[in-house]
């Protein structure tokens, strides 16, 4: 751990400010950033606490819901309007870590939070991602929860968060206030792949702040589900996640399908036209095996995350029956049933 | 299931009052218990220095240069040690295999695994020592590519072991196994492997050390043998035979100490179960401490305990089991091979539960270990049983199946009705009870026995069992016992306490011996300073430390109840001596003429009663085979898309001779089979064979069992009398959780799904693997 400097922003023009200074960072939670300054993969100049700024609402807006950035992830996931209009949103976070840092993360910090990756923990190993030029050291090495989509030749590390799952599939939209103003940033433009840039997780510019999430004004709260698959049953990151909402028509037939992939990209991974391909159907194992497919169309796996591939379909294809099914989920009950 | 107590139900209901509790567990709840991290600079005259361990990032090849020179003008920092500059250390012997009986710390510049240490930086604040100590700069020669880091990579470094453990044979050679596998009626011919893993104790390996003065030597941390960790730190820092085994030797035989200058105090163990002996931040501390003349306190790092602490090793084992169209068994063969460090003796015995656990005319085990570049595995939980119960409780499944016999009755066929690799008879063996109770409390006989023939709700459903055996072993001790004026007892050996609550059962054994209330006798621990209280391992602290209690109360009791009614004073007067009991604090006589013990003790000429008993010496050496056994059943559920695997029942029962405090025993019983369940389906450290790093070396990577993943888990205890073992009765109970408990788990998968999982852990991608290769 470095020496840093430390300022405690006052309003977000201030923070905005300070946060143009180089190798900044902003300070929420911290369950990310202070782990990650602890093995010395982070060691900025200087911390710009943000937790005095008043960002902490949550509050209609334009018929849907805008979330604070500095919301925690629990405050969010038990309010009552979420649980109600967005359960796929609470069911979601509360899928993820434990309730200590649910309590302590927040949702602008769960947005960012920064790949599970083993090699990019570990300073004595190459990594594109945290030392761009250095090489990758999860290709041929311990990959077992590393991309089987999106990934590159430089760079197969996920996004590991839970939430940004569900508000791929709810189309949320990121609002930011930056040096250049105030602007939102689609959730699907929100992450990026890495390419040849694998250092850049998203397209925030330097020192913009996320004030807000905003929930747009839609009902997908009776078919929906979240579906995290990992190796035990909390307090672990997924290996493969589905959230997934879907519109019946009276006649029961698909009107509208989105599914959101989670640990399997390195950002939530949606393909439009695999959900097309459900809309006007009947829910069966062939509609759903077939969107599977096409979600997981162009997967690679590295080794020892093969198996992804194949948890994959069956966790697409479980989810959507869940989801058509209306099959009401418990996070508190961890058990998949 | 007669004599079965369920222990489960402690649980529920609150325990009844007269169990005790835990002495030290109210500190421990309220975080009043203190721990070596925790002590300060005031608890040590005001000077306590603080080291942080710079660790080699290569598995191989020399140090060419450690540059300190930015590190050493950073505030406050008094030294960097590193082996350019640190004393030279004598050889020592390791008691316990353990690597620094090869290899001792900073002596050169070769590098002999990942995570090895290479320097220390020593300053007065954690942070000062740990920027500098990222300000080191180390200059490495290239690696060695012929490197090897997996047993499959062994490049020819495989050899017989002749032996494992703490001794046991590597080979065994019991009639003819090869030609009696051969002809057997039913052949099963399957192989093993178990992932390494790491203890990841909460507490990670600590250490503060001073010099004083004289040269003395005394150093405080968590240990499982404060005595074998002084007779390290003799041998290595020099000192003289006073210093050296000479000394443990001459308590045991003789009951007298010398005068002795290194001291080691065992503090409270957050987590120990064999990882905390003989490690080598036991010599980095005193090193740095005896260079700076200041105290120094050295706290590794999560990421630096899978380095410079021992874990479990990676393993291999081929089973075969040959039987009659009985289904007794003819032969059992094991060949094995373990993973060893670069350095350190230590061989896991995974064959120490096979040669005992049944009957068969024939026994052939074949142990080999490779040395591999890294750094040693050692001593943890269950060691080698539950690894070699693994094989050989999956293999029994599958012998099972190939001869239509039930699980269970396929064992009671095979039952062991003397020791089998000695062919001495038991001092006692209740596993036909544990088996019955287990069956009974799971419902064993309402499953449906084929394979993959149940479901509920949609999920696949299987059960399994398990024999659980432990060996039971005595180890020198010596205890002192002290009879006050005050009619309160002390009584002082150094044994430790490592979280299983032995300062609460000696403190029992003592205070029933003595005939007092617990609250009036007092255990002294942990401190070499004591009388030898042996090594904490094995299953065998309660028994070891507990005999010598034991019969030094006894001695106190006989003492006083002669002394009494020899004085005139007293109103037993006159009794006769054997006729009295003491209970409660009270001498009472057949008549009814009673005194209380303090109120005797108040006239007692010399003040006190002190009394001293060795016991153990040979190592508890029986005409009988000794040791626990239990039974693990286990109900899963599988779900037929994700493969997630749930436990949803764990039931063990277990007889391990006379259980001193039940709360206790539950708790030790209850923790090893959740550790069991984590080495059945998560436990993994992950090695990367390119470099020789370990990679998951933090508790958000390392998983264990949560709350979530352990259902309904029940612990039963059956009733034993084993006072022909030893007159205490005690076997022990500290381990046998955790043996079978994977075995048991793996044999459920099967039943639900009809899929054998034959490596540890058993995750879902193995499940899906075989699945999808069915
Ligand atoms: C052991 C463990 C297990 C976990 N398991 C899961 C899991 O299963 N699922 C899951 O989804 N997550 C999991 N997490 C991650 C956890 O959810 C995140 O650490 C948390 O959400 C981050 O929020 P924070 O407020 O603490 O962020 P911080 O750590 O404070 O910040 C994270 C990053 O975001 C930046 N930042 C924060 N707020 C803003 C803002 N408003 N604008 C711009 N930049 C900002 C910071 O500069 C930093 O770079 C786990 C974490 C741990 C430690």
């Amino acid at each position: 751990m470095n020496n840093f400097g430390y300022l405690r922003a006052g309003d977000v023009a201030e923070a905005v400010r300070a946060g143009q200074a180089p190798a900044v960072r902003f300070l929420a939670g911290g369950t990310n950033l202070l782990d990650l300054i602890k093995y010395e993969v982070e060691q900025p100049a200087a911390l710009i606490d943000i937790n005095r700024l008043p960002l902490r609402t949550i509050e209609a807006h334009e018929g849907g819901l805008r979330l604070g950035a500095l919301a925690t992830n629990a405050e969010t996931a038990y309010h009552p309007e979420i649980a109600q209009r967005y359960p796929l949103l609470s069911s979601t976070i509360l899928a993820g870590a434990s309730a200590q840092l649910r309590n302590a993360a927040t949702n602008g910090g769960n947005l960012l939070q920064r790949t599970r990756c083993l090699y990019f923990y570990d300073p004595a190993s190459p990594c594109n991602k945290r030392a761009p030029g250095s090489g990758c050291g999860a290709l041929g090495g311990v990959n077992r929860g590393l991309a089987i989509l999106g990934a590159s030749s430089q760079c197969i590390a996920t996004y590991p968060g839970d939430m940004a799952v569900a508000l791929a599939a709810l189309e949320a939209r990121v609002q930011v206030s930056g040096p250049a103003g105030a602007r939102t940033i689609a959730l699907a433009d929100f992450h990026r792949l890495p390419g040849d840039e694998p250092s850049r997780d998203n397209t925030l510019t330097p020192g913009e702040l996320i004030t807000a999430i905003n929930l747009p004004d839609e009902d997908f709260s009776q078919h929906y589900t979240y579906l995290k698959i990992r190796d035990r049953l909390s307090y672990a990151f997924a290996l493969v996640s589905v959230a997934v909402v879907l519109r019946l028509a009276a006649d029961g037939i698909i009107a509208e399908a989105r599914i959101a992939l989670g640990g399997v990209a390195p950002k939530p991974w949606r393909v439009p036209a695999a959900e097309a391909l459900l809309v006007g159907q009947r829910p069966s194992a062939e509609a759903f095996g077939a969107a599977a497919s096409r979600l997981l169309a162009g997967a690679v796996g590295q080794g020892e995350n093969d198996f992804k591939i194949e948890l994959a379909h069956r966790a697409i294809v479980r989810a959507c029956w869940q989801a058509a099914a209306g099959t009401p989920q418990s996070q508190t009950d961890k058990h998949i049933r | 299931m007669a004599n079965a107590n369920n222990i489960s139900d402690l649980a529920s209901a609150a325990p009844p009052a007269s169990i005790p509790r835990r002495i030290e567990g109210r500190d421990k709840v309220r975080g009043r218990a203190r721990y070596a991290g925790d002590i300060t600079s005031q608890e040590m005259g005001g000077v306590l220095d603080v080291a942080v361990a710079v660790t080699s990032t290569q598995a191989s090849g020399q140090v060419l240069a450690i540059d300190d020179a930015a590190a050493l003008k950073m505030p406050g920092v008094r030294l960097v040690v590193s082996h350019e500059n640190a004393p030279r250390l004598h050889k020592i012997m390791s008691l316990t295999g353990a690597e620094i009986g090869d290899l001792l710390p900073l002596q050169d510049a070769k590098i002999h695994y990942a995570g090895q240490c290479l320097a220390l930086v020593v300053a007065d604040t954690l942070e000062h020592a740990r920027a500098a100590a990222a300000a080191v700069e180390v200059r490495y020669s290239a690696p060695d590519p012929q490197a090897a880091f997996t047993l499959a990579e062994d490049g020819g470094r495989t050899k017989d072991v002749a032996k494992v453990g703490g001794g046991d044979p590597g080979q065994v050679k019991i009639g003819e196994a090869r030609p009696a596998y051969e002809k057997a009626d039913f052949q099963v011919d399957m192989t093993f492997l178990t992932a390494p893993h790491h203890h990841n104790a909460m507490e990670p390996g600590a250490v503060v050390a001073a010099w004083d003065e004289d040269g003395g030597l005394t150093v405080q941390l968590p240990t499982q043998f404060s005595y074998g960790e002084a007779v390290i730190l003799g041998e290595a820092f020099g000192f003289g035979l006073k210093d050296r085994l000479p000394r443990l030797i001459s308590q045991v035989l003789g009951g007298f100490d010398f005068n002795h200058k290194v001291r080691v105090i065992a503090t409270l163990a957050g987590g120990s179960f064999g990882g905390k002996t003989s490690n080598v931040h036991l010599l980095l501390a005193p090193l740095a401490a005896k260079l700076t003349g200041r105290p120094v306190k050295l706290v590794l790092t999560r990421a630096q305990t899978f380095s410079l602490m021992p874990y479990r090793g990676e393993t291999q084992q081929r089973i075969r089991l040959g039987a009659d169209q009985n289904g007794q068994l003819q032969a059992i063969i094991q060949d094995a091979v373990l993973a060893k460090g670069t350095a350190g003796q230590f061989v896991e015995p995974t064959s120490e539960a096979t040669v005992k656990a049944y009957s068969s005319p024939n026994i052939l085990v074949h142990q080999q270990a490779a040395a591999l570049d890294l750094n040693a595995p050692g001593w943890m939980r269950g060691p080698g049983a539950c690894l070699g119960q693994f094989a050989l409780e999956s293999a029994m499944d599958m012998l099972a199946e190939k001869t239509g016999l039930d699980p269970l009755d396929l064992r009671l066929r095979n039952h062991a009705d003397v020791e089998p690799d000695t062919g001495k008879e038991w001092s006692s063996k209740s596993l036909i009870q544990c088996y019955q109770a287990g069956a009974a409390r799971i419902g064993w006989a309402d499953r449906d026995p084929r394979v993959a023939s149940m479901r509920e709700g949609g999920r696949l459903i299987g059960y399994g069992m398990a024999t659980a055996i432990y060996p039971v072993k005595q180890m020198p001790a010596v205890a002192c016992v002290i009879l006050g004026a005050d009619g309160q007892a002390v009584v002082q050996t150094a044994t430790q306490e490592i979280g299983q609550g032995m300062i609460t059962a000696l403190t029992q054994i003592a205070a029933e011996t003595l005939g007092l209330e617990l609250a009036a006798v007092r255990l002294e621990w942990g401190d070499s300073a004591l009388p030898y209280g042996g090594m904490t391992v094995g299953s065998m602290t309660t028994l070891s430390a507990g005999a010598a209690i034991q019969e030094a109360a006894q001695q106190v009791r006989q003492t006083l109840l002669k002394w009494v009614v020899q004085d005139p004073a007293s109103p037993l007067h006159g009794q006769p001596a054997d006729g009295l009991r003491v209970a409660q604090g009270r001498l009472v006589a057949p008549n009814g003429a009673s005194e209380a013990v303090a109120a005797a003790m108040a006239r007692h000429p010399d003040g006190s009663i002190n009394e001293e008993a060795i016991t153990g010496r040979t190592f508890g050496h029986s005409p009988y085979g000794r040791s626990a056994f239990g039974a693990q059943f286990v109900k899963v559920s599988v779900d037929p898309d994700t493969l997630h695997i749930q436990v949803e029942r764990l039931v063990g029962a277990y007889a391990g001779g006379r259980v001193i405090n039940p709360v206790l025993v539950r708790s030790q019983l209850l923790g090893a089979m959740v550790w069991g369940l984590g080495q059945a389906l998560l436990e993994e450290s992950s090695l990367d064979p390119r470099t020789g790093r370990w990679m998951n070396t933090n508790l958000a990577e390392a998983l264990v069992p949560t709350n979530a993943d352990i259902a309904n888990i029940e612990a039963i205890i059956i009733d034993e009398d084993d006072t022909r073992g030893h007159p205490l009765g005690v076997k022990g109970l500290g381990e046998i959780g955790i043996v079978g408990t994977s075995a048991a788990i793996a044999n459920a998968i099967y039943h639900a799904t009809g899929q054998r999982l034959t490596s540890l852990p058993m995750r879902l991608d193995k499940l899906l693997a075989a699945r999808l290769n069915a």
